[in-house]
């Protein structure tokens, strides 16, 4: 195991450097390798860093042979393949060239290291069932198989399969399983008896990191026990070296079981050999089948958390028989007996609105003489709510017990207890987190320094809020931003307008002329259909002043019709224009200065005159 | 010779449309208690908050939580959540209660009620207090609303200082520079606050005892793992009857609308 371990960590350290390398391709070599010869604190990495290395360089030693050479024809004989290479370099064809007759089964695979000089030898044993129809002798001719990217050829090896009663000598090496009596069932720590016969004194010394051939089964944690003793053979008592190793099933129907193991064996063949420097061969078991049955769900009871065996409980314990309500108390339950105790959860507890509960603190397994047996603690930490509680809560527990295949109560029973008010005031406590209370109401005792009460009842219901909505993410309150916005907004372009005003004075001359010149032509049509011939030339001459006083900077009372007739553009400067404009300065002057009103023949008649005139003055006025 | 009144005429005029145009606004402003039908509505949850608390008293706690849930429907208010909480807590329904509680301390941050039943509640049911960042700590100071008239008041006090001068042609004076200085400050300490609140309305409380946390926003999605009823969790997107929240503890997944409320709807 620890072999694999530092394999492990080996194996994990890889990627570091190549990762590191492949990261900085610029980086120079010298520079990589500086900081990889970095020393380091972790003591990970230290430990790590001492640890031999994997010989991969040595040359590939390649050994095969059957195991027991000679067989009864009835037996089977195993083909041990053995590589001094790790077993993720190494490729096997697909089917063995066996000779006609001898059939081949592929049995296990195994990869373990031996230490010497500082440097890990890595060897994988493949081992494969050989069972023959007849009687001879078979050679398994040697094959090509590819060791770390290499073609390496394998030495041939010779069985003979002989007639039960000429075989004479002892028999093969070969791991027994014994499971225990009754059923089995998925979670059930199952002692298993590993047993390797003995053979001629000295020349075997045990057997050592057995493993379990199987995905239906995880190893359990508990510790092999080794031991050798005198076991029952065929009705002779024979010496044997028996491990027991506890396993438990995860998987419940029809499964094979195939155990393996190196043998520890006397060096005296070995050394003789001398291919390889160790020479601990793996051996296996013949695979039996064994059933795996669920749990019942029938009858099961409250409280099971998978515990599975035989067990007791001791009296549980409590840190104090008189408390406080508020305060903690511990409960300690002991669980004795033979079982799955690595596995064994504790119970949980029922909620209760009397009782605070936190999760249960599970103490170490405690490891007694017999195999699987032992004991665990559990502590379960309590504060009563109250001071009206006696009694610890009952705590459902069960477990099965596969002996009479039923589930066995082990509910810790309640205790009785003392419990005093809290120096506060009581604690208002909630009914019930599941169902409507039908208790009176408590007594609410405001108490904000204590956090284990609630407060009274509001008597008011305190300010009003229109919504539970932020008020930053209401629709209003964004738009009644509009408000100063548009105050501002209509502040600047005011003082904008203002200055712009300032700064062409002429703009604000003409925008007054424009509009006495809209006022003028209205009063100029009002007289013209009331044929006003004296109006009519009031308002038409007020016109023709307001649209050409902005041209030559002038008021428009002080124009008369020279003036105009001056600005008149050239185009517009006809015969009939120029008669038009003196006529009705004249009619205009006639009315304001003589004291008879003026002749009202044909003034409205010079209307469509008038506005061309107007017209053409009032383009003028804008494009000047 | 007639005096010219137009020039006054139209600066009368003029305030007299400002003016109507505040009292326009402030006319429609929400939550203004001089509104018919605001008052109405003030009366009738401040009627139903007292019959709740009536039916509370007679241990009737069904009643008054639908009285209350009423009242808070109409007219939400701190006092209103408070004792919806306490009638949710006495019937056993955890998560409404947390709900109602955080609800109280929404409107109401200075409240020292709802604090200390939330933090009883949190204990009793073993649930973990918030995990709030700084800024959402800050606007925890003072109710939501208030940090938004501040910023908002201390903005455009801040700009107006500053622009109204050199509009209506003034000379800027050192008072009015300070005073634009100090409430651009206020405004810039309210931002914080402001983004807290934003935070913090994305906050909401699981109510259903049976509410599961799962990968996708399907009926029958694989569960991630069972979400405790008042465990608060934060909503991050929204898929038609699913949304999808980040618990306290940093587990996230999607959950049923129906099981989860936010704090601030």
């Amino acid at each position: 195991m620890n072999r694999l371990f530092i394999f492990l960590l080996l194996l994990f350290s890889l990627p570091i450097p190549l990762s590191a390398q492949t990261a900085t391709n610029n980086v120079p070599r010298a520079t990589i390798s500086a900081v990889l010869a970095a020393p380091t604190n972790d003591p990970l990495i230290q430990i790590m860093m001492q640890q031999p290395s994997i010989d991969t360089e040595s040359p590939v030693v390649i050994t095969a042979e059957f195991d027991p050479p000679a067989v009864p024809l009835d037996e089977r004989a195993t083909y041990r393949l053995v590589i001094t290479a790790m077993n993720g370099g190494i490729q096997l064809p697909e089917n063995l060239p066996s000779p006609p007759g001898l059939e081949l089964k592929s049995a296990t695979h195994a990869e373990h290291y031996s230490s010497a000089n500082n440097k890990l030898f890595p060897r994988t044993t493949f081992l494969y069932h050989a069972r023959a129809q007849t009687n001879g002798t078979y050679v398994m001719p040697g094959f090509v198989l590819s060791v770390y990217g290499k073609p390496y050829t394998t030495p041939p090896a010779q069985v003979s399969f002989l007639p039960t009663s000429s075989v004479a000598g002892s028999a093969p090496l070969r791991l027994k399983i014994e499971f225990p009596p009754g059923d089995l069932y998925v979670g059930q720590a199952i002692p298993l008896r590993l047993i390797l016969m003995e053979q001629s004194p000295g020349v075997l010394h045990g057997f050592f990191n057995p493993k379990v051939v199987s995905d239906a089964f995880l190893p359990d944690p508990t510790p092999v026990r080794y031991s050798r003793t005198v076991v029952d053979d065929g009705g002779k008592p024979r010496a044997a070296f028996v491990n027991e190793i506890a396993i438990s099933p995860i998987k419940e129907g029809h499964h094979t079981v195939l155990v393996h193991a190196q043998v520890a064996a006397a060096s005296a063949n070995a050394a003789q050999s001398g291919a390889i420097p160790f020479y601990n061969p793996l051996i296996d078991s013949n695979p039996i089948q064994v059933q795996i049955k669920p749990l019942p769900a029938e009858g099961r009871l409250p409280g099971f958390s998978g515990a599975i065996g035989d067990f007791q409980l001791d009296p549980p314990q409590l840190s104090t028989n008189v408390i406080r309500a508020g305060e903690p108390l511990v409960l300690t339950v002991s669980v004795r007996g033979e079982g799955n105790f690595s596995r064994l959860m504790p119970p949980p507890v029922p909620q209760s609105s009397a009782w605070q509960v936190f999760p249960p603190m599970t103490e170490p397994v405690l490891q007694v003489q017999g195999f699987l047996q032992g004991g665990k603690g559990f502590a379960f930490t309590l504060i009563p709510l109250n001071d009206q509680v006696q009694h610890t809560p009952s705590i459902p527990f069960s477990y099965f017990q596969p002996r009479t295949k039923t589930y066995v109560d082990l509910t810790i029973p309640p205790i009785k207890i003392t419990v005093k008010p809290a120096p506060g005031p009581v604690a208002a406590t909630p009914s019930s987190t599941t169902a409507p209370s039908a208790s009176p109401p408590e007594p609410e005792i405001e108490n904000r320094e204590n956090p284990l009460s609630l407060t009274a009842l509001a008597e008011h219901p305190g300010h009003d809020y229109s919504s539970l909505k932020a008020l930053q993410q209401q629709t209003w309150f964004h738009l009644l931003q509009l408000l100063p916005a548009s105050l501002l907004t209509g502040l600047w372009l005011r003082a904008r307008y203002q200055h712009h005003q300032k700064a062409h004075p002429e703009l604000a001359v003409r925008r007054r002329a424009r509009r006495a010149l809209r006022r003028h032509m209205r009063s100029l049509r009002r007289a013209s259909r009331r044929r006003d011939g004296p109006a009519f030339a009031t308002a038409a001459t007020n016109a023709l002043r307001e649209v050409c006083a902005p041209q030559i900077s002038a008021h428009p009372s002080a124009l008369t019709s020279q003036d105009v007739l001056r600005i008149l553009p050239k185009d517009a400067d006809l015969p009939e224009n120029t008669a038009a404009i003196l006529h009705l300065f004249s009619a205009s002057d006639h009315r304001r200065f003589h004291p008879q009103p003026p002749p009202i023949d044909s003034l409205c008649a010079l209307e469509s005159d008038t506005e061309r005139i107007i017209r053409v003055l009032k383009r003028q006025l804008s494009h000047s | 010779m007639q005096p010219n009144l137009k020039p006054f005429l139209q600066a009368r005029v003029r305030r007299g449309l400002i003016l109507g145009l505040l009292a326009f606004a402030l006319g429609f402003f929400p939550g203004n208690p001089g509104m018919a039908q605001s008052n109405q509505a003030l009366a009738a949850a401040r009627s139903l908050f007292t019959q709740g608390t009536e039916a509370f008293l007679a241990g009737d706690y069904t009643t008054a939580a639908r009285l209350y849930r009423e009242s808070a429907s109409q007219r939400p208010s701190a006092g209103v959540f408070l004792n919806l909480g306490h009638a949710e807590w006495k019937l056993g329904h955890v998560g409404p209660a947390v709900l109602a509680w955080e609800r109280a301390q929404w409107l109401d941050p200075l409240n020292p009620d709802a604090k200390t039943n939330l933090r009883f509640a949190r204990k009793q049911t073993q649930l973990d207090a918030p995990n709030s960042t700084w800024y959402e700590v800050c606007s925890t100071w003072l109710p939501s609303g208030f940090w938004a008239w501040l910023a908002c008041l201390s903005f455009w006090t801040a700009l107006a200082l500053l622009v109204l001068p050199g509009l209506l042609s003034r000379q800027k004076t050192e008072w009015q520079q300070g005073l634009a200085a100090a409430a651009f400050a206020v405004f810039l300490l309210t931002l914080p606050a402001l983004a807290g609140i934003q935070s913090r309305s994305a906050w909401g409380i699981v109510t259903d005892d049976r509410a599961h946390l799962r990968i996708t926003p399907t009926e029958h999605g694989q569960i991630l793992t069972k979400l405790n009823p008042g465990e608060l969790a934060k909503l991050e997107r929204r898929r038609g009857d699913f949304w999808f929240i980040r618990a306290n503890n940093t587990a996230a997944g999607w959950i049923k609308a129906s099981e989860f409320s936010l704090i601030s709807p």
